[in-house]
């Protein structure tokens, strides 16, 4: 048994790193099946094979590997030591917040009491070190996506909160462990308090930067937000980042609201479950304009905020009357 | 191909540098990222950035207003990249160009006077199936650097 956990602890970040670039290439895939385009190859043609390879599905992992073979420039008035370091904590942190996330029912370091405290830390570290990297990087282009990116982070944390405390209030425990144990014992959290669930999904939409929220990083406005200056090396790990980044957000979302995917086959529903969240988010990403920083700003107070704090107070009803 | 070359081959990301022109070069290329020449198929991705680019698509006659910028957008390109010379201006300065008077005073001559070209895709403007040809060569010539 012991030996077998090993095993497990060890397979489980190539696991997810393969689930990552697999989840990647969906989005990107059905985002431009949604505009009418073909999006990366699932299957190359006959003709072209020689030269492009057998199929497309681990574009992800090319763009990553393309990246850390290049050289990588660092302007001339940056704070080197931040510019460079922030990328390697960055992936650091998401590397390490994987340990504690149960994938499919498992995690080699998550069984302890309070893991969704140190997994909404771990996730807070990212947007934060990248506000560092894109103001350390002497680009006005990294300034602005800065402050843009903790402007958002600061009302995504708020909602954040809500939605995952509301979860953990109506379980009665801070491990995910037991969140997805309770929901086995009787329902999963989105048939029981959808209001959590959707606030939750919009915090993801938010922190993936999907369509409406891509402000930090919108191409037209400010070049690359904070990532302007970050060029090959530098650049290949924070896409390694951002690839485990999508695998993290949507397994939390899986272990919060639909029981960690431990429903017919455990692993098998729960990549079909991963791969439903993104078709919706790919959707949304699809069909919507960006917002303004203001707008953005207001949606968050007017909608986002009201749905959380309702979420909370559903679930004071749910204990009161229900008898869990 | 070795996977540096390979990974180099399959995910080629792009900046259009426009220079000079009238924007006929322009249109063709995006229509080079729309619905029906969609390149991303390869794994081709416009970015908007230099300096996440591998692969400069160059528009239009330099004027020399631009060349400084267009000086610096190629410095700003990590190594290792590939210019692209798009249209009859950027090879030659196509009309602007006689051969019995002399050259147009605003022009700092053709893209290759400046900087290094690898790729040359004829045409006024080309059309998106000889710019696509033209991004196959600059991947050969991609695999090809160090």
């Amino acid at each position: 048994m012991d030996l077998l956990l090993i095993i497990y602890s060890i397979l489980i970040f190539p696991i997810a790193f393969f689930l990552g670039i697999i989840y990647s290439f969906f989005l990107r895939k059905v985002y431009a099946r949604f505009q009418a385009r073909r999006g990366p190859w699932l299957i190359v043609p006959k003709e072209v094979r020689k030269a492009l390879g057998l199929s497309r599905i681990l574009q992800p992992l090319y763009d990553a590997l393309k990246l850390l073979y290049k050289e990588s420039l660092i302007p001339e008035a940056a704070n080197k030591k931040l510019f460079k370091s922030t990328p390697y904590i960055i992936l650091g942190s998401i590397i390490l917040s994987i340990s504690f996330i149960p994938i499919a029912g498992f995690s080699p370091l998550g069984s302890f009491k309070f893991s969704l405290i140190v997994i909404l830390y771990l996730l807070l570290i990212p947007p934060l070190l990248l506000v560092i990297g894109g103001s350390s990087s002497s680009s006005p282009w990294g300034v602005i996506g800065a402050k843009r990116e903790v402007e958002l982070t600061l009302i995504y944390e708020i909602i954040q909160a809500f939605a995952v405390f509301s979860v953990a209030i109506a379980a009665n425990s801070l491990s995910i462990f037991e969140i997805i144990e309770f929901q086995k014992n009787h329902r999963p959290f989105i048939a029981l308090n959808p209001l959590a669930a959707i606030a939750f999904l919009l915090v993801i939409i938010g922190k993936l930067k999907v369509k409406p929220f891509d402000i930090p990083d919108a191409p037209v406005e400010v070049v690359a937000g904070p990532e302007t200056e970050y060029s090959g090396k530098l650049l290949g790990v924070l896409e390694l980042g951002r690839i485990f980044f999508i695998f993290i957000s949507i397994t939390l979302f899986i272990d919060l609201f639909l029981e960690g995917g431990m429903h017919l086959i455990p692993s098998v529903s729960f990549i079909i479950e991963s791969l439903a969240i993104l078709f919706i988010l790919a959707l949304i990403n699809a069909v919507n304009p960006r917002y303004r920083l203001d707008q953005a700003f207001k949606w968050c107070l007017k909608y986002q905020i009201p749905i959380a704090i309702a979420a909370i107070a559903w679930t004071y009803i749910l204990k009161w009357t229900i008898v869990f | 191909m070795n996977l540096k070359q390979k990974a180099r081959v399959y995910s080629p990301w792009v900046f259009h540098a426009h220079a000079g022109g009238c924007n006929n070069c322009d249109i063709e290329i995006a229509a080079v990222f729309s619905p029906r020449f969609d390149v991303e198929r390869m794994g081709v991705k416009l970015k908007n950035n230099p300096r996440h680019a591998d692969i400069l698509l160059v528009t239009g006659p330099v004027p020399k207003q631009v060349e400084p910028a267009l000086k610096r957008i190629y410095n700003q390109t990590p190594n290792p990249k590939v210019v692209v010379a798009i249209g009859g201006c950027a090879i030659d300065c196509g009309p602007y160009n006689y051969d019995d008077a002399p050259e147009n005073y605003a022009l700092a001559g053709p893209v290759n006077k400046i900087i290094p070209v690898d790729v040359y895709v004829p045409g006024c403007p080309p059309r998106p199936e000889a710019i696509i040809h033209g991004l196959a060569l600059a991947l050969e010539c991609l695999a090809l650097k160090k």
